[in-house]
Formats: C-alpha cells, sequence, structure tokens
C-alpha cells in the first residue's frame, strides 16, 4: 500500500468549474511535477487553467514529520481535496432572550468552514510528538464509525475530547484548526462543516442561568443544524470549567438555578451525541477544577502542554521567516531545520560561519523552554520594540534583541513569582 | 420545523425575464422591511440618503453629529451593496445564459442557519418580448395582492428577528453565469431549518394577445441548453440536476440607531 499524503487546493471564490474536472487538473498537474516538497504551498501556478480558478495549492507534511523532504509522486496516494475558503468570518448566532418582548440574545458563534478565519492555523500549531495528527485521526475514524452505523455497543468510541493544559498553549486554536482541517479532509463525505462555539461564561451568566430554557433553546439550535445529515457540526465549548465554578460559587445566582442550567447542559450533550455527524471538543485551563459530570463525558482527554524545544525552535523561526518576507529582517538568510541544526551541533561545527544564526536560534530556544506559545509567538514582536527600533535590521542583529528579551522575560516572571 | 406555506400568484401579463427579475427584486425589498432587516421601506431608505447625501455636509462637529456621520456612512455602504446586488440579481436573470430556474433569499446569521427561507419561483421565462409593451405594474399589483392577503406570511413576519445577514441564491441547471456576482455552492442545499415560505408565479395559460411580436420562446428550450454535469452529491433526490448560486455581496440587516434618544436619520436631515 503505498502511503497518503494530502493535498489541499484552495479554489478561488468566482471560480466555477466543477470540482471534478478541478481534482483532474490538479492530479494532472501533480504528476507533472514529479518531486513533491511537503509542508510546502504553491502560489503562483504557472498552469493557466490552475492559476485562473486556484488560490493557492498546499502539499500537507508528510508522515507527521515537518522536515522538508522531497517525494517521489510515483511512490504515493494523492489525496487531493478541493475547497473555496468562506470569507464571511464567524457570525452570531441570536436566540429569542424569552423576555416577552422579541429581544434576542446572542447565544453561540458560527463559522462556516473551511474560513479564511484559520486558514494556515494548523501548519503554525506546533506540540510535541504527534499529538495533533492523532487527534486529527481519532476524529476522523469517529466519523466514520458513526457514519457506517457500527454499533457503539459493540465498538466504543470517542465523540467528545476534553482538551486541558496551562493558559496561552492554544487549546482553543486546535480546536478550531482541528475542526477546520476535518471539514477539508472529510468535504467528500459532508457538503458543509460548521464550528459553533458556545462560550461558557455567557451560558452561565446570570442571565442564562435564570432557567434552563436558553440552554434548550441554544442547542434545539444546533440540532437544526445536525439534522441535516450532509452537515459536519463541530461544537465548541470553550473554557469549560465555567460550569464547575457556577456550580459551586453560582455568582450571585440561586445555585439551585445553577445546577438546574449545568445538568440541561450535560443532557443536551447527551442528546447530541446520539448524531453521526456531530463532534464536540471542550477546552478548560484548570484540568482539577472541571467538573466531574463533565470529565466523565469526555470521550479523549488530552494534556496540552507548552512546546518542547524542537517546537520552540520551529516557532521562532516561523517568526523570523515572517519578519524576513516583511523585510524587516534583511538580508534573508537561512534558517536551518532542526533536525539539521542538532546534527551539526553534535559534530562539532560550530565555527562554520553558515550555521552560525541557526545555532543561536537554538541556543534561544532552549533557555525558552517552558514558555508556552502565546509568549513565544510575542517574544519577537518584543525584540524589536525594546531593542531593535528601527525598520530594518539583519538577523544577527535581531537575535541578540531576542536574546535579550528572552532573559528580560525570564526574571519579569521569577519576580511575578517570589512576590 | 413547520411545513413551507405556499403562496401562488396568479399572474394577469406573460412573464418576461425582465418582469420576473422586477417582481423578485420587488418581493425582496418588501421582505427585508417587514423582516425589520432595513428601518425604512427601499424607497424611502433610498429617498432619506439621496437627501442627506445633497446636504452640504462638509463640517462635522461636535461628538454626537461626528456618530451619526458615522453611522450615515455604514449605512449608505449597507445600502449600496443591497443596491449592487439586486442589479446584479436582475442583469443575470435577464442575460440570455439565465435559465435561472428559481432565487431564494436566506435571512439568518449563515446560509447554513436560516431563520427565514424565501423561495421565488417561476416557470421557464419569455424572451424576445419588448418590455415597453409589457409593462409591469399589472404582474406587481398581483403579486402584492397575493403577499398582503396572506394570513401565513403576516404570522410569519410577527416573529420578532434582529439585524442579521441576507444571503441571496440562484438556482440553475448550467455553471454559466452572465456575471461575476455568484458563485456555485457545489452540493449545497437549501437547509430545512427556519421558516420557508414559497412564492410561485403562475403565468396566465392564455395570456392576452400580444402585440410586440415576440414569440412564445422560452428560455429554456433545448436548443440553447448545455449540457451540466451534475454534483457529485448521492444522497440528494431533490433539484439534483441543478445547482444554486450565492451571490457574493452578503446583505447585511440594520436598524436606525439612536443616538441620545434621537433617531440617527432624523440627525441625518436635521439643518445645522
Ligand atoms: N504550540 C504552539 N505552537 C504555535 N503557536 C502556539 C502554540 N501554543 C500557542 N500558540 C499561539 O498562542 C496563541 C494563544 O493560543 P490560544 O488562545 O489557543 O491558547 P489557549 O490554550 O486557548 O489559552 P487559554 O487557556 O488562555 O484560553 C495563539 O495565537 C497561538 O497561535
Ligand atoms: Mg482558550
Amino acid at each position: 500500500m503505498k502511503p497518503v499524503l494530502h493535498v489541499e487546493v484552495v479554489q478561488k471564490k468566482q471560480s466555477n468549474v466543477l470540482q471534478t474536472t478541478l481534482h483532474n487538473y490538479v492530479l494532472a498537474g501533480m504528476e507533472a511535477r514529479k518531486i513533491l516538497s511537503p509542508g510546502t504551498t504553491l502560489t503562483n501556478l504557472s498552469n493557466e487553467l490552475l492559476s485562473d480558478h486556484v488560490e493557492s495549492i498546499h502539499i500537507c507534511e508528510y508522515n507527521n514529520e515537518g522536515e522538508l523532504l522531497s517525494l517521489n509522486v510515483e511512490d504515493l496516494e494523492l489525496r487531493i481535496h478541493i475547497f473555496k475558503l468562506d470569507d464571511e468570518g464567524v457570525q452570531l448566532e441570536c436566540i429569542d432572550s424569552g423576555d416577552g418582548d422579541g429581544h434576542e440574545v446572542s447565544a453561540a458563534q458560527h463559522w462556516v468552514l473551511p474560513s479564511r478565519d484559520f486558514n494556515g492555523l494548523w501548519e503554525n500549531l506546533i506540540y510535541e510528538s504527534n499529538i495533533k495528527e492523532n487527534l486529527l485521526q481519532y476524529m476522523e475514524t469517529t466519523l466514520l464509525f458513526s457514519d457506517r452505523n457500527v454499533s457503539p455497543h459493540v465498538i466504543t468510541w470517542n465523540r467528545v475530547i476534553l482538551l486541558h493544559g496551562p493558559p496561552g498553549t492554544g487549546k482553543t486554536s486546535l480546536c478550531k484548526a482541528l475542526a477546520h482541517k476535518l471539514a477539508i479532509r472529510l468535504s467528500k463525505r459532508y457538503s458543509c462543516g460548521q464550528l459553533l462555539e458556545v462560550n461558557s461564561h455567557s451560558l452561565f451568566s446570570k442571565w442564562f442561568s435564570e432557567s434552563g430554557k436558553l440552554v434548550m433553546r441554544m442547542f434545539s439550535k444546533v440540532k437544526d443544524l445536525v439534522e441535516n445529515p450532509n452537515a459536519l457540526v463541530i461544537v465548541l465549548i470553550d473554557e469549560v470549567e465555567s460550569l464547575t465554578h457556577s456550580r459551586s460559587s453560582s455568582g450571585g445566582v440561586e445555585p439551585s438555578d445553577a445546577i438546574r442550567t449545568v445538568n440541561a447542559v450535560l443532557t443536551q450533550i447527551d442528546e447530541l451525541k446520539k448524531y453521526p455527524n456531530v463532534l464536540i471538543m471542550a477546552t478548560s485551563n484548570v484540568t482539577d477544577a472541571i467538573d466531574l459530570a463533565f470529565v466523565d463525558r469526555a470521550d479523549i482527554k488530552q494534556y496540552i502542554g507548552p512546546p518542547p524545544v524542537k517546537g520552540i525552535y520551529k516557532i521562532l523561526s516561523s517568526c523570523v521567516a515572517e519578519l524576513s518576507k516583511a523585510n524587516i529582517i534583511t538580508p534573508k538568510e537561512e534558517i536551518h531545520t532542526f533536525d539539521g541544526i542538532v546534527q551539526v551541533q553534535a559534530k562539532n561545527g560550530e565555527d562554520v560561519p553558515a550555521f552560525k544564526n541557526s545555532l543561536q536560534l537554538l541556543d534561544i530556544s532552549r533557555q525558552c523552554e517552558g514558555l508556552n506559545g502565546r509568549t513565544l509567538r510575542k517574544l519577537p514582536y518584543l525584540a524589536h520594540a525594546l531593542y531593535v527600533q528601527k525598520p530594518a535590521a539583519t538577523l544577527e542583529e535581531f537575535l541578540a534583541a531576542l536574546q535579550k528579551v528572552v532573559i528580560q522575560h525570564k526574571s519579569e516572571m521569577s519576580e511575578l513569582k517570589s512576590k | 420545523m413547520s411545513s413551507p406555506i405556499l403562496i401562488n400568484v396568479e399572474l394577469k401579463d406573460a412573464l418576461t425575464a425582465s418582469s420576473c427579475s422586477h417582481l423578485a427584486v420587488e418581493f425582496f425589498k418588501h421582505i427585508a422591511y417587514q423582516r425589520q432587516q432595513i428601518p425604512f421601506p427601499y424607497k424611502q431608505l433610498k429617498s432619506v440618503l439621496s437627501r442627506k447625501i445633497e446636504q452640504d455636509s462638509s463640517t462635522v462637529t461636535g461628538a454626537r453629529s461626528c456618530q451619526a456621520e458615522n453611522e450615515f456612512i455604514k449605512v449608505k455602504g449597507m445600502f449600496e451593496s443591497m443596491q449592487n446586488a439586486f442589479q446584479n440579481l436582475e442583469e443575470e436573470l435577464c442575460s440570455h445564459e439565465g435559465m435561472i430556474q428559481e432565487i431564494a433569499m436566506i435571512l439568518g446569521a449563515t446560509p447554513l442557519s436560516p431563520r427565514d427561507v424565501y423561495r421565488f419561483q417561476f416557470p421557464p421565462l419569455l424572451l424576445g418580448h419588448l418590455d415597453s409593451k409589457h409593462p409591469h405594474q399589472s404582474n406587481l399589483l398581483s403579486l402584492f395582492r397575493c403577499l398582503i392577503s396572506s394570513e401565513d406570511l403576516h404570522s410569519f413576519f410577527k416573529q420578532p428577528l434582529s439585524p442579521t445577514n441576507m444571503f441571496l441564491f440562484i438556482r440553475k441547471n448550467n455553471t454559466i453565469l452572465a456575471t461575476s456576482a455568484f458563485t456555485p455552492k457545489e452540493r449545497y442545499n437549501l437547509p430545512t431549518s427556519g421558516k420557508h415560505a414559497i412564492i410561485r408565479l403562475i403565468p396566465p395559460s392564455d395570456p392576452p394577445k400580444c402585440i410586440c411580436g415576440g414569440t412564445n420562446i422560452y428560455s429554456d428550450d433545448e436548443s440553447d441548453t448545455g449540457e451540466v454535469k451534475r454534483p457529485i452529491d448521492n444522497n440528494e433526490v431533490e433539484n439534483c440536476s441543478s445547482l444554486w448560486f450565492q451571490a457574493h455581496q452578503t446583505l447585511k440587516g440594520f436598524k436606525d440607531v439612536k443616538i441620545n434618544g434621537v433617531a440617527a436619520s432624523t440627525m441625518w436631515l436635521q439643518s445645522r
């Protein structure tokens, strides 16, 4: 069996070529190229038909390995996914507030997938080993099993996933990226994908807690969407820990009301799970405090921690690449891959000038161990604002600034902790 | 889910492409107002905006009038895009490549989560008639008479709806378009959720004697049909030989906001 390589093709919005037709053109184009580099995105397409109808072609990473390598088309089974990106962005779903005079409250944020908002998000989230890919595989298998009516009494599978871990490690982003990816990968089976983000804070605000009715109304909205067997619906309950808070402290609301609301949510989740085309994702950054009844319902509980050194290196090099693209770092200099540079270091190649910058970045990455993704992505910005302070700098200058910022950040953090 | 309401509109005059597009646009304007997506009837809104434009508005002073001015720019933009979308719709319908089978307007946050769905259906349209000999007035009258006397539609309008999006769709059986204002939505089908209303135009079986020399050629005569490939979907039973196209322009509903208790539209027309 040949290994599978996914190819994602973004069709231009106004293109009116049918997808089957385009599929064949792309396939022919790929085969003509013979050699493909996983992890790259092609935007300047020479083929006339393709350039008229295709915005970009992304060759997905192969075998979960991020490092660039070249593959021979003949050895692969290409899976080509053709889709258009939704440009509308997030929309608010409103429901009747029930106060009798026709007021409406917003209940959820709604994205039509694949959405331009999430394009490229997946590729830019970097985690230890294969967390990302495994989650995607779980979800695909879940949908396949339920689509084929495999009996859940014989084989159990997962429909509710919970991502937990410290703040800023990309849990919310990962859920969105997963939803986006699933919609792309399964676009042959489902005619449309949708992400509904339910903010549990608003769900448990006083407004909502007054009765379980609003919760019911909100979920009946979700069910309306799920009724269409060709729609893939992903429900994201962000910061699910507010479930517990509302049960215990209940923030000024009558506790019995809060409990009723929580129970309504849990029952509704159970109801939703019966549909084959729905997935429920939840995030939380306080693991011990999550409502036990909810934890119990989660089939996969995945811990998301700060990225390992390899991930940090990748995040920082993606930042450098972005700044080079914007000509803020000039001249453009190559940053080596993580595996490559680690090998160089092991072989004591430290004095070779071509590796100098990459080695320094590696050193900085090691110092950053333990920082979360949100902070990491902010460091280059701070470096520029505090220590570069001019519209263009060399990579060397920039890395020196980055180094200073890292040291400063760490001392600030330890001050905060000692207080 | 309630079953859709059906309103049959029996017309008195022949249904040409241009009269059909006129009826459709007038219908959608009516819906936009009745469903509180625009604060005034379309015509009135247009005149308020153009009166404001005629005014000399060289200097804006004070926070309140600044706010009113911002509001004006926003509303003007939304109105213009509405105007634009309707124009494109008419153009698409009147073009000979047309063969549009149905028009729909969806109200809701996304085209997949409709609150209201309005489907505007009509038989194959007549081509080659002179518009001057077939004024739209008589057909328009028939349409609005039906709309206004429909109890079902009234109960529709009673449901509150805050400003949301309006999506325009056309359904046809080929991918040839006259404008670039629409994009094919492969494998899309109108969702069954929300409330649905179907307006069906029925031209007279025996149209009044025609004096303009137009023959009764229908726009979907076999000779000018380009064969279309079916969308890949196999689960749809309904409309499997045709495709929905969505207008690029999504219309946004809006309110006449109050600034310190005074409607923005009132402030626009106040002389300074
Ligand atoms: N492992 C990572 N790789 C790349 N980028 C990351 C990573 N972790 C976080 N980020 C970046 O950090 C930002 C914050 O991520 P996000 O809001 O998803 O985190 P979170 O875990 O939901 O945080 P919180 O717990 O505070 O809600 C995002 O812009 C994301 O790109
Ligand atoms: Mg979050």
